[in-house]
């Protein structure tokens, strides 16, 4: 085939004076339109002009969002945190795991599981109250070492029912039968499983759990 | 109060084992049915780990 004369992608004779590239005729124009774009692969049915008219429109919709953005900017407390997790939700995740926290399942009633929240509740406070039953021992806010530091966090994590506790261990604990160590278990128990209760009330506020 | 007083070692490990294991089972999953089978395999999971916990160390206090 003959190449075809004034082409641009025609190599230029060193030294020979640039020229400018012809303009493309209208049925030139309308055949490059229609012709199969070949940086889209050769199973794409799409034309050279198909996929610019897409490229433009893309940038088209970026420009509209930015100026969107730059006319009206996120409130204060909307704006993006870890994750892309609102502040909002945030917030409202660690409200509700602090008021699970201390009373067990509340934080699943504030969200609206009720069923959910008495079950939890039920449970933490039926361990906590044997443990109590049992005279297990209660681990108080002077701790004296990393043990009874960990036993102070876990006993003090099932809220409200460790501040019943002195009254429902009326006689105080009693560890020299083993029946007494297990109350200190189930005491313990009762208080993790509530820090569960409360980070699972926290993944449902962050709808990060259903 | 006798209730709890009135059980043995074992039932009071039934019992750690049924409510650890409901809460776990409540917390895993999201319908009843998933929630209950879950419970289920979390006791189980307790009771046998706990059995054979006792009789590995069954040997230092004999």
């Amino acid at each position: 085939l003959p190449e075809p004369p004034n082409s641009p992608l025609e190599p230029t004779e060193p030294g020979a004076p640039e020229q400018e590239p012809a303009a493309l005729p209208a049925a030139e124009f309308r055949s490059f339109k229609s012709a199969p774009a070949e940086i889209a692969g050769a199973d794409d049915p799409r034309t050279a002009g198909d996929v610019r008219a897409e490229e433009l429109h893309a940038e088209e919709s970026r420009a509209d969002e930015f100026r969107a953005e730059e006319s009206n900017p996120a409130p204060a407390g909307a704006s993006a945190g870890k994750k892309g997790t609102p502040l909002r939700l945030m917030a409202l995740g660690t409200l509700v795991a602090i008021v699970g926290l201390a009373v067990p399942g509340m934080g699943h009633v504030l969200l609206g599981r009720w069923g959910r929240g008495l079950l939890l509740s039920a449970m933490v406070g039926a361990l906590a109250v044997t443990g109590y039953a049992l005279r297990g021992n209660i681990f108080d806010a002077h701790p004296h070492d990393v043990f009874h530091l960990l036993g102070f966090v876990s006993d003090a994590s099932s809220g409200i029912f460790y501040l019943l506790g002195r009254s429902i261990e009326a006689n105080g604990p009693n560890v020299s039968l083993a029946i007494g160590d297990y109350g200190t278990r189930f005491i313990a128990a009762s208080g993790v499983v509530n820090l569960l209760c409360a980070l699972d009330a926290y993944d449902i506020a962050i709808k990060a759990k259903r | 109060m006798n209730f709890p007083h009135s059980l043995s070692h074992f039932p009071l490990f039934l019992l750690f084992a049924f409510l650890a294991a409901g809460v776990l089972g409540v917390l895993s999953r999201s319908t009843p049915l998933t929630r209950l089978r879950a419970a289920a395999w979390s006791f189980l999971l307790f009771v046998a780990v706990g059995i054979a916990a006792a009789w590995l160390i069954y040997p230092i206090s004999h």
